[in-house]
């Protein structure tokens, strides 16, 4: 529940964690991100011209990756687009406010509530509120698994209004400058009962995200995983097969996610077959025969 | 006498015999001059003729025994020794003939034969054996008679104390049946020839256990032991008798098993373990009798399946199972036990193709991308098309054919890696693009010479063909030796896939070296071989062998082998494409053909060379310098061809399977041609001519191994099927339906008869006795329904109409509910005031308040999926108002005395009994009627079957509606053909029903079983267990059930079934309904119930 990232600011000198406030969370390290086309450009030109951006793709493709990317690269001092926040000038970068979304996922989550305070009522920003007011990035994880309700909401904030209406308080609040809505789907992930809705999706720019080409892959698992170059290069290509094996027995392909696991896996030393399996067969699926199948195309290509 | 003089008494006797019946007295003239000229003695002439009388004398129609006794005369002098012995003969003649002349007759008839090989001694015995079977009967005298008959050959198999010996046994059996003992006889000689000398005593003891315990299988016994024998392994014969007599003696028949079906299990398998399994079956024998004979009966299947070294390992589990748990281990040894199957399994070293299909299928798919069909490599044969060889592994592009089974290796593993290999290398092919070859296109290794050398052949080749299939096609028409240019492009490609796997897979480089290293082995020494082909043979070897090991090389085609090998090496490059590897066959082909094909000279010297040495030595440039000059003349074979033979192809490698890239591709374009017709340009059309062209010039094709027989025209049917092949696509003839492991006969049939011929599945049964699962049991036959009137629906609905309207109204209520309220939960959509008060209360009161204090609507959509399951036994005929009849008859007390109010009762009576009475059916079908109407209002998906059947390989499963199928007047009409038919086999039904319930997708899952009575059905049961086994079962069936996920409920209309239906269900949910006529109302009810 978003409201859980709502505590108290701590002081992270003596706490073994760091919180912070939702807009005071900023990347501030650049992310690895390789690019794959000309996504980068596309969302930037998105951002400057305040459109919302719809990203599609499997699971463990980096879509959220990309998400964290643009925001440290649009956070970035250097950086035009860069208007500052008006409610914590203080904040450096681009504040980037992730919401998973889940079947309960109600409006109010988002927007806010009123929760008793002694003998008192007291209103508290939903997230997508707080993003409204300090102008982030608010990205909004599988939306389809949303309630209803909830794109609604997002109806006025997409289109040229750029309004969130506070219902229970009833107020309209103007989005700041530099507030962007991302929200990401995987289409071949639900079901068609689940399907975003044209109204709703037609007020969003889409980016198609696939898995990266075997070479990129390869490149990204030994970056992201620290394993050598062969194992890297194997991973990605074990990748190719298994995603050969979409619709054949497998709802998904294996992720650039889980291949970057098994790479961690690896440069800690866990066998090669013995990663992949773990991290590939067993991840991927729960029938024996199907593990079986993707554990023979592992020890055909690890040794 | 009154006469005096010896020749008197001849002349009188001669006279006395002239008067017997024409044919003695005829014969008796015949011999009559030779006797005369034989007995020396003249007193023995006289004996002979006296002894002719006398004999002629002892009965009515004895003068045939004399006739007879005439005949053998001179033959029996020829075989005597001396003259006096003929008098001991004649003496054994004249003691039968006077018991029974026909025994007399038959006895001088055969004593030749018998003499030929006995003497005088044996011959008293022989007269005595054939005397002691004479009982004084007409069938008695016909027994000896034929004894006589059969005897002197039965002798030449044993000897005369056996004879006795048998006679005796005869003689016991002929006290009970003369017949037998003839039938016997007769097959004497034909047993005793199969039985050696060494065996008989132990077979004669055999039978004569079998007299004294059972008589009546004599006969069988005498034959069944007789071709047991020979199959026996000779050591061990002497005590499989022993122990078939020990079990005779026991009585009851089941050595007669052991020697019919048990001894062709021995034959089956191989003489060195008959020992083993003697002394197996020993051990077993005293345990459970039964348990050993079927153990005798499963021993060939199991040995082929698990190996002979493992069979103590599949006996020792079994003895355990037998000793504790007589029932459980008999399934075990008839191979009828889940438990054993999994066992044998486990201990078999055999890879079975169908075990591992789906997950090599999966594996060709990941590693192709493509949708690839893994098949057996026999329905590749059924297709006749051009690849018809052995069992080789192939692939046509889109299936890949693999053996069926793969066992040459000890461990499961290694068996399993070298299917893998198989599979690899194929899909190889397809992953490496071997079929992708273009003429035209430059390779990565060797650059283009293709088209050079075409033009140098067309130059000098005038009438070239135009038109060509495939790319292929047109390069193979560079070689004038076709055979040797495929011998070399596959040996060549086969090693560019493997390199290019082994580099890509390094997992698989390890069994690739296995599998390799054990291909190397029997093939042709190269030794052997005539130049050329030993030549081709050393590439292959080169292309399967690791860099240090070691060919023989002829010395003085060491150059030869040096750039062949230098070409080979240059190939393996992991930039190669199979235009390459058309390059370096042009350049080995260059090299090749000038070696003349002559056999080796004796004294030619080979060296054993490393393969990484021969190729740093070639070169793959010198064909550089010819390139200049290529021409057509480079391609023919060279000069020196007197002692040419004609070239052979070379073996095929076994784990690389049969590659026709020629083949594959001009179907490919065949069918590519089919689907755009309408660009004729591109590909021509096909016509026969060219189908035969290319048959005729393709070495891939062998035709004679195409079609078996003698068909005249087989390139005709080759063509056919290829054409077919052509115009349906390589699936045509597949019709898959199933998706992955499609393999197996069912899946061939077409989707059309398959609605109209009943589908068939089997289940396994629960053996609660053996607390094991006879595997695959039952067979169901599934089938729809025959259509009845559709009068019986609108009759029902009519006739239910305030019942329909209640139940819907109940059902209608049941939808609504599909929102509900959920409250105390610690996150929502709002307060829940009660809880909410409770909550500030408590806060007040300083005591911990509870946080639940929200509520939430949620959504419990309906999603219930259930099967009717209709009991459709002969007992749902039975009448219900019989029934109560019947319970009425039992109270007869109250039965009026009064004459006339007696009239009246009865007269009431017969009205109740002429009534069209209703059956239990009917009111089964009634309340399908009513549940139907109920499940259309809620849109529950629902289906309706029937069962019934006899035996557990027909139980019948009918539709009535299927689950997805829609409602329709068809489903009306189909209620109507619901008619009582055999028996009640509930648990593969239920097996069947869950199964059909597994495989949608629903959140509530019911099983709704309706029944009349206890299951019951032939087999359904076993000894001293009746009943229990077939409650115990359906029992297994509904617990089965239940573990998927699914409600079983059953409904029972029998008054009688609590006594059963406890067991039965369990703790699962049941009802008995004790009034059967509330079965309409009841139904509904309790499926609004269940499924809420």
């Amino acid at each position: 529940m978003p409201q859980k990232s709502n505590s108290s600011v701590v002081d992270t000198n003596s706490e073994p964690y760091h919180a912070y406030e939702v807009e005071e969370f900023t990347i501030d390290e650049e992310p690895y991100y390789l690019p794959i086309q000309d996504e980068i450009e596309v969302f930037t030109a998105a951002y400057e011209q305040k459109i919302p951006v719809l990203l599609k793709g499997p699971t463990g493709c980096g879509k959220t990756r990309f998400v964290e990317y643009m925001a440290w690269r649009l956070g970035k001092p250097m950086s035009t687009v860069r208007k500052g926040n008006k409610q914590n000038p203080d904040v450096q970068g681009k504040p980037l406010i992730t919401i998973a979304s889940h079947e309960d996922l109600t409006a109010s989550d988002l927007v806010g509530r009123f929760l008793l305070d002694g003998e008192q009522t007291r209103w508290v920003d939903g997230p997508l509120t707080r993003a409204v007011k300090a102008g982030a990035i608010c990205y909004l994880d599988e939306v389809v698994e949303a309630r209803k309700d909830t794109t609604v909401l997002i109806h006025p904030l997409t289109d040229h209004r750029r309004l969130l209406p506070v219902e229970k308080r009833g107020q309209i609040i103007e989005a700041a400058d530099g507030f962007l809505l991302v929200i990401s789907y995987n289409p071949g992930y639900q079901s068609a009962l689940k399907d975003l809705k044209q109204s709703t999706r037609q007020r969003f720019i889409a980016m198609e995200f696939e898995y990266p080409p075997r070479e990129q892959e390869a490149a990204i698992v030994q970056k992201e995983s620290g394993v050598d170059k062969k194992n890297a290069d194997l991973l990605a290509r074990l990748a190719e097969k298994v995603r050969n094996l979409k619709e054949h027995g497998l709802q998904e392909g294996v992720s650039t996610r889980l291949l970057i696991y098994a790479g961690n896996l690896i440069s800690k030393g866990i066998s090669p077959r013995r990663a992949c399996e773990a991290a590939v067969a067993q991840a991927l699926s729960d029938d024996p025969s199907v593990q079986r199948s993707i554990n023979e195309i592992i020890t055909s290509i690890f040794e | 006498m009154p006469y005096t003089s010896q020749e008197e008494q001849i002349e009188a006797l001669s006279q006395e015999i002239q008067a017997l019946p024409v044919s003695v007295s005829q014969i008796f003239s015949q011999v009559n001059g030779e006797a005369q000229k034989r007995f020396i003695d003249v007193e023995n002439y006289l004996l002979w003729l006296q002894d002719a009388l006398e004999i002629s004398r002892s009965s009515f129609r004895a003068w045939e025994a004399t006739a007879e006794y005439f005949r053998a005369t001179i033959e029996i002098l020829n075989n005597i020794d001396k003259q006096e012995e003929f008098a001991l003969w004649a003496e054994g003649g004249k003691r039968l003939c006077s018991t029974s002349a026909p025994i007399a007759a038959s006895y001088f008839k055969s004593s030749e034969a018998f003499l030929n090989e006995h003497n005088m001694n044996d011959l008293k015995q022989w007269i005595n054996a054939g005397e002691s079977l004479y009982h004084g009967t007409w069938k008695s005298g016909a027994l000896a008679t034929k004894f006589f008959e059969t005897s002197p050959s039965l002798l030449l198999e044993f000897t005369i104390e056996r004879l006795l010996q048998y006679v005796a046994i005869l003689d016991s059996v002929a006290g009970n049946s003369s017949e037998m003992a003839e039938e016997c006889l007769l097959l004497a000689r034909e047993s005793f020839s199969l039985v050696e000398k060494e065996s008989t005593e132990g077979y004669l003891k055999l039978l004569s256990s079998t007299v004294n315990n059972n008589w009546k299988y004599t006969k069988d016994t005498q034959r069944s032991a007789a071709l047991a024998l020979p199959r026996i392994a000779r050591h061990e014969r002497a005590r499989y008798m022993d122990l078939a007599a020990k079990m005779a003696d026991e009585r009851g028949k089941r050595y007669l098993i052991f020697l019919n079906e048990g001894s062709k299990s021995f034959g089956e398998v191989t003489y060195d373990v008959h020992t083993k399994m003697l002394d197996m079956f020993e051990n077993l024998y005293s345990i459970s009798p039964e348990a050993a004979v079927e153990f005798v009966h499963s021993c060939p299947e199991i040995i082929r399946r698990v190996g002979i070294s493992n069979i103590d390992k599949w006996y020792e589990s079994g003895l355990p199972m037998l000793q504790q748990n007589e029932a459980a281990g008999l399934g075990f040894f008839r191979l009828e036990s889940a438990r054993g199957e999994s066992l044998i399994d486990q201990i078999s070293a055999t890879v079975n193709l169908e075990d591992i299909a789906p997950i090599l299928q999966m594996y060709a798919r990941g590693l192709t991308g493509g949708d690839m069909q893994l098949r057996s490599v026999t329905e590749l044969k059924e297709r006749t098309l051009g690849w018809a060889r052995e069992e080789k592994a192939s692939t046509d592009g889109s299936n890949i054919f693999l053996p069926d089974e793969i066992s040459s290796f000890p461990t499961k593993n290694e068996n399993f890696s070298w299917f893998k290999v198989l599979c690899s290398h194929q899909t190889g092919h397809l992953e490496f693009m071997s079929f992708n070859f273009d003429f035209e296109k430059e390779g990565n290794v060797f650059g283009i010479k293709r088209v050079v050398t075409e033009a140098a052949k067309l130059e000098t080749d005038e009438d070239s063909v135009a038109l060509v299939l495939s790319e292929f096609e047109r390069f193979f028409d560079l070689f004038p030796q076709r055979k040797l240019s495929s011998d070399i492009y596959q040996a060549l490609e086969d090693a560019r896939i493997d390199h290019l796997t082994r580099q890509s897979y390094a997992g698989l480089r390890d069994p690739y070296r296995l599998v390799q290293g054990a291909a190397t082995m029997g093939r042709p020494s190269p030794q052997n071989l005539p130049l050329r082909e030993a030549l081709v043979e050393l590439l292959i070897r080169m292309t399967l062998l690791e860099r240090d090991a070691t060919i023989p090389v002829p010395r003085n085609l060491r150059s030869v082998v040096n750039n062949m090998a230098a070409t080979l090496d240059k190939l393996m490059d992991l930039n190669a494409l199979p235009e390459d590897t058309a390059e370096a066959c042009l350049i080995i082909y260059k090299l090749l053909i000038k070696v003349p094909n002559t056999p080796p000279p004796t004294d030619m010297d080979w060296d054993e060379t490393q393969i990484g040495e021969l190729s740093e030595d070639g070169t793959s440039e010198i064909q550089e310098a010819d390139s200049a000059s290529v021409g057509g003349q480079d391609m023919v074979p060279g000069s020196g061809t007197e002692d040419d033979v004609e070239y052979k192809p070379a073996e095929d490698v076994d784990y690389r399977g049969d590659f026709k890239p020629e083949l594959v591709q001009t179907l490919a374009n065949l069918r590519k041609g089919q689907q755009q017709t309408d660009e004729m340009t591109k590909s021509p059309p096909l016509t026969e001519e060219m189908i035969k062209q290319l048959l005729e010039k393709s070495a891939e094709i062998d035709l004679s191994s195409v079609v078996d027989g003698n068909i005249d025209d087989p390139s005709g049917l080759f063509i056919s099927s290829l054409m077919s092949e052509s115009i349906e696509g390589p699936d045509a003839e597949f019709k898959d339906e199933s998706g992955p492991g499609g393999i197996g006969k069912e899946e061939v049939e077409s989707e059309e008869e398959l609605a109209e011929q009943p589908q068939t599945s089997l289940y396994s049964e629960w053996d609660f006795v053996a607390l094991d699962y006879k595997p695959n049991w039952c067979r169901i036959h599934e089938s729809v329904i025959a259509e009845g009137s559709i009068d019986f629906y609108q009759e029902t609905v009519d006739k239910y109409a305030g019942l329909i309207n209640e139940v819907r109204r109940q059902f209608e209520m049941m939808v609504p509910e599909t929102y509900r309220k959920e409250k105390r939960l610690p996150d929502g959509e709002e307060f829940d005031l009660d809880a909410a008060i409770e909550y500030v209360v408590e806060k007040r009161a300083g005591a911990a308040p509870d946080e639940k204090i929200y509520w939430r609507r949620n959504k419990t959509q309906r999603d219930v999926a259930v099967i009717f399951l209709l009991d459709m036994s002969a007992s749902t005929a039975e009448a219900i108002d019989e029934k109560e009849l019947k319970a009425l008859n039992d109270d007869d007390d109250d039965v009026p005395e009064d004459p006339k109010q007696y009239l009246y009762w009865l007269k009431s009576r017969r009205e109740k009994a002429n009534r069209s009475y209703r059956r239990i059916i009917d009111l089964e079908k009634e309340s399908t009627v009513l549940l139907i109407r109920a499940l259309e209002t809620i849109g529950d998906t629902y289906g309706i079957y029937g069962f019934s059947g006899y035996g557990r390989d027909n139980v019948e499963f009918y539709t009535v509606k299927d689950l997805e199928e829609p409602f329709s007047d068809k489903v009306q009409r189909r209620i109507d053909g619901i008619n009582p038919l055999h028996a009640t086999r509930m648990g593969p039904a239920i097996r069947h029903a869950a199964e059909k319930l597994d495989s949608v997708e629903a959140k509530t899952k019911v099983l709704f079983l309706i029944s009349d009575g206890r299951p019951q059905d032939r087999g359904y049961s076993r000894e001293g267990a009746e009943k229990e086994y077939a409650v115990q079962d359906t029992h297994m069936a509904l617990l089965e059930t239940k573990s998927k996920g699914i409600i079983p409920f059953l409904l029972t209309v029998d008054r009688a079934g609590h006594d059963y239906m406890k067991e039965m269900c369990g703790d699962l949910p049941y009802e008995v309904l004790a009034d059967i006529n509330l079965l309409p109302k009841r139904l509904p009810q309790l499926y609004s119930r269940l499924t809420l």
